[in-house]
């Protein structure tokens, strides 16, 4: 450093040192600015923010395409799973209702008219539970008739998020507790079964496959 | 062979360098009459908006504790409140301050008198209006529905700009006139605002964007109005009154430089860094937080070069309150944008999005970086261009331990309050209720932090008001160590 450029030299008595400057001080000298270089560390941490950086890139740019930031809702999905997983047989069917089903089918299982089908009332969710369960395995699109009304959306699968006895659990609470539904109860031994049979599937179901299914 | 066309030694001399030469008191006075008109203008209607938008604030934070409150009238909601607080802060308070900062640098740094200070006069008042305007149809129930850009694309934003370019025409026409060869730091940050603002309100505010188009140039307008324009001004100022008031130059030119350039390049790209997880292709996002990452460059070569200017003279700040707000300014602005930097973080981000830490981290930087710096400037600048002092240490110190304690307690408050909404947010098993009442306690903090500034802008403004329009106590020649008595504390008794 070069204190000896500097007009006031640091000291503890600014007091003293400014009354002799008082009449001067009112337009102290205009500011410039040393040549000093800043130091070492600082060109060396500019290295490193570089390094840094183009690791950053390299590893979560992606191809230059349109699709969506996977890496943020891989890192969402993974931590989720690792935490339902271990209290297994005592889910609440509350629980993974508000946290997966909310969104779309609303707290009261009212959904949304034209957009998300009501889960109260619905011959779906009161009918034979075996739909139901491939219903929340694989997901469901095409059009569907509730209550009278067409819906024609997409409800994703939850195979891989799920386990059996959270499925159970959640077709329990959307079968005795939404509204006014009333239904028997169902255990994970169902659900395994069913996804057993259907392990092999990969789409969503449509109504008429589900139709053809429950006349078989 | 032909001599130069200066023949004057003194004016050769004094264009080498910006300070070689001594300045006289009687010069700076002249620079400083020069741009009287419009500085004063400036003041003035920032100091009124800035009235104006406490109470806008004061409002919003009050809803989140009475939900109830003041709702039987459409433009009394919160949705129209709190856009309208915004842009009176950023464009009435922050911007128009900023006007007046950058007539009275530029004439001083440039070594002559304000030109066309007329049409920056004229530029003001069309910018005022503009927002004026601006900020009846927000309550009135038509704005542009974007953050940051809600004035009305049709009769608002054309005025702003005229406005703006107006004041940036006086402020380019005394760049052009300049009597120095060398620019001092500050000359970059505020001449180059003007250009950029300009650029980016007029992108920001084309009206043929679509979807998620809509939201990445929102966002890319609202982080660079931070970035390219109150920072750039407010880093001008606080790059001049340190060096000024401390009496020692910058302390180092390179730095400057590395500081300047490198917000210029990584600022631009900030912005996407706000829709993480959202529908954008990746490359954006990611690029984005890159250059986030690397925005802590600039702002640790801004960061050592100004407090290197100061070190071992923090004990000066007692005496001067514009030195006093400038460092806390300085030390907010480093702060503020290390914490944008691991807000950036993905890992971060998950947490605090959608969350009260956002308005937490705002006004970090909106307000103990842009806010007091500007209050800093106006206990500096007023007092030379009224040519009389501030009549009451009294008032100042009150002023600043109510906006600045006022503050940290809003900062620290919402902080804890929005990480603590984020987890409740993420819980799975939580419904959406925990997350609110979560939050509940430390928005009543809020409130509590926000009558504090609240008063500590009443009290500035009756200062102010003191200072401007009654002649008690006014001295026309007092040093910028105010009274050379400590401001800050209070006087030992022997």
């Amino acid at each position: 450093m070069n204190d000896e450029t500097r007009p006031i030299p640091s000291e503890k008595n600014e007091v003293s040192t400014l009354a002799l400057h008082d009449q001067v001080i009112h337009e102290t000298e205009e500011p410039f600015e040393d040549m000093v270089k800043g130091p070492v560390w600082f060109y060396l941490f500019v290295v490193l923010a570089m390094v840094v950086s183009a690791f950053y890139l390299g590893r979560h740019m992606g191809r230059l395409d349109t699709a969506a930031h996977i890496g943020f809702l891989q890192a969402s999905g993974q931590d989720t799973t690792q935490k339902e997983a271990a209290p297994a047989n005592t889910v609440s069917g509350a629980s993974v209702f508000s946290s997966r089903c909310v969104s779309c089918h609303q707290a009261n299982g009212q959904g949304i008219p034209g957009a998300f089908p009501p889960l109260v009332k619905s011959d779906y969710v009161l009918g034979n539970p075996e739909i139901l369960a491939r219903i929340i395995l694989h997901g469901l699109q095409g059009e569907l008739q509730v209550e009278g009304k067409t819906y024609n959306g997409l409800m994703p699968p939850w195979k891989d998020q799920l386990n059996d006895e959270e499925i159970a659990a959640v077709m329990n609470h959307i079968r005795t507790e939404l509204g006014d539904n009333k239904a028997d109860k169902v255990d994970g031994a169902l659900v395994k079964r069913i996804r057993n049979e259907t392990k092999d599937r990969q789409n969503s179901w449509t109504v008429p496959e589900l139709e053809a299914l429950g006349k078989s | 062979m032909s001599t130069p066309v200066t023949s004057n030694p003194a004016q050769e001399e004094s264009t080498v360098d910006h300070s070689k030469i001594k300045v006289s008191p009687e010069e700076m006075e002249a620079y400083d009459q020069s741009g009287r008109k419009p500085v004063l203008l400036g003041f003035f209607i920032a100091v009124v908006w800035l009235l104006i938008g406490t109470v806008l604030g004061d409002l919003s934070s009050f809803k989140f504790d009475r939900p109830d409150l003041l709702t039987e009238q459409a433009y009394l909601t919160f949705g129209r409140i709190r856009p309208a607080h915004l842009n009176v802060m950023v464009y009435g308070w922050a911007s128009t301050a900023m006007f007046s900062v950058s007539l009275w640098l530029m004439p001083r740094l440039c070594r002559t008198p304000l030109r066309w200070g007329n049409l920056a006069v004229i530029g003001i008042l069309v910018w005022t209006v503009g927002l004026g305007v601006g900020i009846a149809l927000l309550l009135a129930g038509h704005g542009d529905g974007l953050e940051w850009l809600e004035l009305d694309r049709q009769w608002a934003d054309p005025l702003l700009v005229i406005g703006a370019a107006m004041v940036g025409a006086s402020v380019w026409k005394t760049l052009a006139a300049r009597n120095v060869h060398h620019l001092y730091v500050s000359i970059w940050y505020v001449a180059a605002s003007y250009p950029w603002f300009l650029i980016i309100f007029l992108a920001g505010n084309m009206p043929f964007y679509k979807g998620v188009e809509s939201a990445a140039v929102n966002w890319f307008y609202a982080h660079n109005a931070l970035g390219l324009w109150l920072t750039t001004i407010n880093l001008g100022l606080i790059y001049y009154l340190l060096p000024k008031i401390i009496g020692r130059p910058i302390y180092s030119y390179w730095l400057s430089l590395v500081g300047f350039w490198g917000l210029a390049l990584f600022y631009a790209l900030n912005g996407m860094h706000h829709l993480i997880g959202g529908p954008l292709p990746s490359w954006m996002i990611a690029t984005s937080i890159t250059a986030s990452i690397m925005m802590i460059v600039p702002v640790v070569a801004v960061g050592i070069n100004q407090h290197m200017t100061v070190v071992g003279r923090f004990g000066a700040m007692r005496y001067s309150p514009a030195l006093t707000l400038a460092v806390i300014a300085a030390m907010s602005y480093t702060a503020v944008s290390l914490q944008g930097i691991l807000t950036a973080l993905v890992s971060v981000n998950r947490i605090t999005h959608f969350t009260h830490w956002t308005i937490a981290h705002s006004h970090l930087g909106l307000y103990m970086f842009v806010t007091l710096s500007l209050f800093g400037g106006m206990y500096y600048i007023l007092p030379r261009v009224l040519k009389k002092e501030w009549p009451s240490r009294r008032l100042v110190r009150a002023h600043i331990l109510l906006v600045g304690g006022g503050m940290v307690l809003y900062i620290v408050a919402l902080g804890i309050g929005g990480v603590l909404q984020g987890l409740s947010l993420l819980a799975p098993g939580e419904g959406f209720e925990a997350s609110v009442s979560s939050a509940k306690p430390w928005l009543l903090l809020r409130s509590v932090s926000a009558v504090i500034i609240s008063a500590g802008h009443l009290v500035f403004a009756y200062h102010a008001y003191l200072l401007a329009f009654t002649s008690r106590n006014s001295l026309t020649r007092h040093p910028p160590f105010y009274e050379l008595k400590p401001v800050l504390v209070k006087k030992r008794v022997p």
